[in-house]
C-alpha cells in the first residue's frame, strides 16, 4: 500500500519534471526564435487617398536577424495601407502574408526609397528591422 | 415508483447534458451561425487531432481575455471589435499567432497540442494561422462545435 503510494508520488514528479523540461524548452526555442521589434504606431492610408498597388517582378529574399529567411513570391501584389516612420506599409493582396518570429504574425512590407526595410506586425503593432534592406523589384504600379 | 421516475429523469438530463457537450458538426450548422456583427471580426479557433493522448485542454487567450479551451476534434469562434490581435495560451509562454482583424473578417486559427510521449500530458499547444478560409473551413467540416468560454457562448448551438 505505502509503496504503491510512493510508487504514483515518483510519477507523478516524474511528470511534473517532463511538463518543467518542455516548458523550458518551448521557452528557449521561443527565445532563439525571437526577433527584436518596436513598438511604432502605423498612419493609415486616409480613405480619400488614391489607391496604390504595387507587384513584384521576381522573387525577393530578405534574412532576419534570427537567421530565417522571409520570401515575397514572383508576381505577389501588395497595397499601400500606411505609413510608418521606417517607410510605407504594404499588405498583401495575394493572400495572407505571416512570418515566423517568436510566433507566427501576419506582416505587411515596409518600403522605402525603392528597398524592403523591414517589416510591420500589425497583429502586434510593431515594427522588425531588416538588417540589410533589399531592393524591390516593382513591375508595377497602380 | 417516484424515485424510480427520478432517477429516469436524471438519466435522461444526464443523457441530455452529454448530448450537449458533443456539440453539433461544422457542416450541420451551415445557416445556424449567426452572423457578424457591424464593425466586428470573427476568430474560428480548431483542433483536428482525435488522437487521446493529446486530450488535455489548455485555455487560450485573445490579448487580455480567455476566451476558451481547446478540445480534439472540435472548433468554436469568438467575434471581436476590428483591431489588433494577439492569440496565445493562457501562460504566453510565446507559442501563437497576431494579426489584424478587419471588420466582417474571419481568421482561422489551427491549434495542434504536443504530447508528452506516453504520460498524456501536453506541451507546447502550437497555433496557426489558416488561409485561405476554403481551407479552414474544409477542414472544420467534421469537427464539432464546442463552446468558447461562458460569455462567448452561441446559445441554441
Amino acid at each position: 500500500m505505502a509503496s504503491s503510494v510512493v510508487q504514483k508520488m515518483a510519477g507523478a514528479v516524474r511528470v511534473g519534471k517532463l511538463a518543467a523540461m518542455a516548458g523550458a524548452g518551448a521557452l528557449l526555442l521561443g527565445a532563439c526564435m525571437s526577433v527584436p521589434t518596436q513598438r511604432v504606431a502605423l498612419v493609415p492610408v486616409a480613405a480619400a487617398d488614391p489607391v496604390s498597388v504595387i507587384q513584384l517582378s521576381r522573387m525577393v529574399s530578405a534574412q532576419l536577424s534570427n537567421d530565417s529567411l522571409v520570401t515575397l513570391s514572383a508576381g505577389s501584389q501588395w497595397q499601400r495601407v500606411g505609413a510608418l516612420p521606417q517607410g510605407d506599409a504594404y499588405r498583401s493582396l495575394s493572400g495572407l502574408f505571416t512570418i515566423q518570429t517568436r510566433r507566427q504574425a501576419e506582416a505587411y512590407v515596409v518600403a522605402s526609397s525603392g528597398k524592403l526595410v523591414g517589416f510591420y506586425l500589425p497583429g502586434e503593432s510593431a515594427y522588425l528591422s531588416l538588417t540589410r534592406p533589399v531592393t524591390l523589384p516593382v513591375e508595377m504600379r497602380q | 415508483m417516484k424515485v424510480w421516475l427520478m432517477k429516469l429523469a436524471a438519466v435522461a438530463a444526464t443523457a441530455v447534458a452529454l448530448a450537449g457537450c458533443a456539440g453539433p458538426q461544422y457542416q450541420s450548422l451551415q445557416g445556424r451561425i449567426p452572423p457578424i456583427a457591424q464593425g466586428n471580426g470573427r476568430i474560428y479557433f480548431y483542433q483536428q487531432q482525435t488522437t487521446p493522448v493529446a486530450a488535455a485542454q489548455q485555455k487560450l487567450r485573445v490579448n487580455q481575455d480567455v476566451v476558451g479551451r481547446n478540445k480534439p476534434g472540435s472548433f468554436f469562434f469568438v467575434d471581436r471589435p476590428a483591431g489588433s490581435y494577439v492569440v496565445t495560451n493562457l501562460y504566453w509562454t510565446g507559442e501563437g499567432v497576431s494579426f489584424m482583424l478587419d471588420a466582417g473578417q474571419t481568421r482561422y486559427v489551427r491549434v495542434t497540442a504536443e504530447s508528452l510521449g506516453s504520460t498524456g500530458a501536453v506541451g507546447n499547444l502550437s497555433m496557426e494561422l489558416v488561409d485561405p478560409p476554403e481551407r479552414a473551413e474544409a477542414e472544420m467540416l467534421r469537427l464539432r462545435y464546442w463552446g468558447a468560454a461562458t460569455p462567448e457562448r452561441v446559445p441554441g448551438l
